[in-house]
């Protein structure tokens, strides 16, 4: 199946997920952030620039589905996609508890600037005492979804790019 | 060879920003069809949403079982003294009876017989963006209009500010967006009150004068006009009127409906009779 038509299906599937069952899954009031660890998850596994175009569709999508301005999570998304991408390199070898870290912290960091982005369009989203406390639940209750959802998004967006190739000297290099 | 532009990251991300920017714009300056594009994006996914709903209700009812059993547990005493409440206030209805009359001679209020449409909370919209807003089970198709008027019969619950086919978004008056002209019934002072993301609190800080004689516990209601909420709608009580205030006035108003614990809503119709009220 061709990249981009896998791209569709995932965005249409998440969009769907995000706004049935995952607006039940809630813990105090803060819910998952399906489509932000989509686009977390795009960057890490497609690469900085296939990741920054998956990412800004998967916020144009976001958009629609929690009736946001068109273009406030397009805006953000692809920055953390390649932020990820760039960082990834880094956290590769790391043990899984760091790189689950690593995506809670992306995670974190995206309602944080989503917020601040809403707020400079005049979209005033978050008590500022309430948005450090839902970043950090959305952070892991997102986390807690990521292994299966990060399978999906790697053979939906690896498709194309180099395997590993084991060399004989220096172990896996990507 | 020289790598193209499209293949360096920062080139991809700034052209995407630029979009993101472009978009944003467009959107707040009305000059692309964004909205209907947003409205027909969610309309087309609404049907298997409702099925995907239906099929995991086992799952999210467990959910809420395991994460939200303190507050079910709440719930339920919450219940059961409501019925304690109500058995009670049976004894002495006579007395409440005229209370609630004098009450409603006070304030005025016709606005029970506004035409409204009852429709059901349905959820609130997935993602953490849209907090002090829910989701219910009608839409254009059932009359509603973006910027409809939202009451219970307790009183202001906000109104709505999405309307897809079949269902619509409701922006609660505890959103720090939300603002609703009110009065004052004792004092008949009117001014400007905002939600500020604190549960079932409002603020009226605009309009009311330093030296305006303001009590704890006086009723405060929809001052009508060009709001989009006819007058004499109930909004709440003072709870601190701010009487020290040197500068700036900061009334709070605790909310005579309880949005907490909401089930049904009544979105008021665009009808000739409730513009008139």
């Amino acid at each position: 199946m061709n990249t981009w038509l896998r791209v569709l299906t995932l965005l249409i599937a998440a969009a769907i997920l995000q706004s049935s069952i995952f607006t039940e899954i809630r813990i105090d009031g803060t819910g998952v952030e399906l489509l932000l660890l989509i686009a977390i998850l795009s960057g890490y596994h497609g690469g900085p620039i296939r990741g920054a175009y998956v990412s800004f569709w998967t916020g144009l999508v976001n958009d629609c589905v929690v009736a946001a301005p068109l273009g406030i999570h397009a805006l953000i998304y692809p920055v953390i996609a390649v932020a990820v991408s760039n960082l990834e390199q880094r956290f590769i070898d790391e043990r899984r508890f760091i790189r689950a870290l690593g995506i809670a912290a992306g995670v974190a960091t995206g309602v944080i600037l989503t917020a601040a982005v809403g707020d400079i369009f005049g979209e005033q989203l978050f008590n500022s005492t309430s948005l450090p406390e839902t970043a950090i639940v959305a952070g892991v209750i997102t986390t807690v979804f990521s292994k299966p959802v990060s399978n999906v998004v790697n053979w939906t967006v690896s498709s194309g790019t180099p395997k590993e190739v084991e060399t004989h000297f220096s172990g896996s290099v990507r | 060879m020289p790598r193209r532009s499209s293949d360096r990251p920062r080139v991809v991300l700034l052209v995407l920003m630029a979009a993101a920017l472009t978009l944003l714009t467009a959107q707040f300056k009305d000059f692309l069809p964004v909205d209907e594009f947003q409205q027909g994006f969610r309309d087309v996914i609404s049907p298997i949403r409702k099925v995907i709903d239906r099929a995991t209700d086992p799952f999210q009812t467990v959910w809420k079982g395991i994460f939200e059993y303190d507050e079910v547990s709440e719930e339920n005493e919450r219940l059961q003294l409501e019925i304690a409440r109500m058995r009670g206030a049976e004894l002495k209805d006579e007395a409440d009876r005229e209370l609630l009359e004098r009450l409603l001679g006070e304030v005025d209020i016709d606005y029970l017989e506004l035409e409204t449409v009852v429709a059901r909370i349905i959820g609130v919209p997935g993602g953490n963006y849209n907090s002090h807003v829910v989701e219910i089970n009608k839409g254009t198709d059932d009359g509603l209009l973006e910027g409809a008027g939202v009451i219970t019969k307790a009183g202001l619950v906000g109104y709505l500010y999405e309307v897809d086919r079949s269902s619509s978004l409701v922006r609660l008056a505890t959103h720090p967006d939300f603002r609703v002209g009110v009065r004052l019934i004792n004092s008949q002072d009117e001014g400007l009150a905002r939600g500020n993301g604190s549960q079932g609190i409002v603020i009226l800080d605009a309009g009311i004068s330093i030296d305006s004689e303001v009590s704890i516990g006086e009723v405060v209601v929809t001052s009508g006009g060009r709001s989009i909420f006819p007058q004499d709608i109930p909004v709440g009580r003072v709870i601190d009127p701010d009487q020290e205030a040197d500068y700036a006035r900061s009334i709070e108003i605790d909310l005579s409906a309880s949005l907490e614990n909401l089930s049904f809503l009544n979105v008021i119709l665009e009808t000739k009779e409730n513009l008139d009220k």
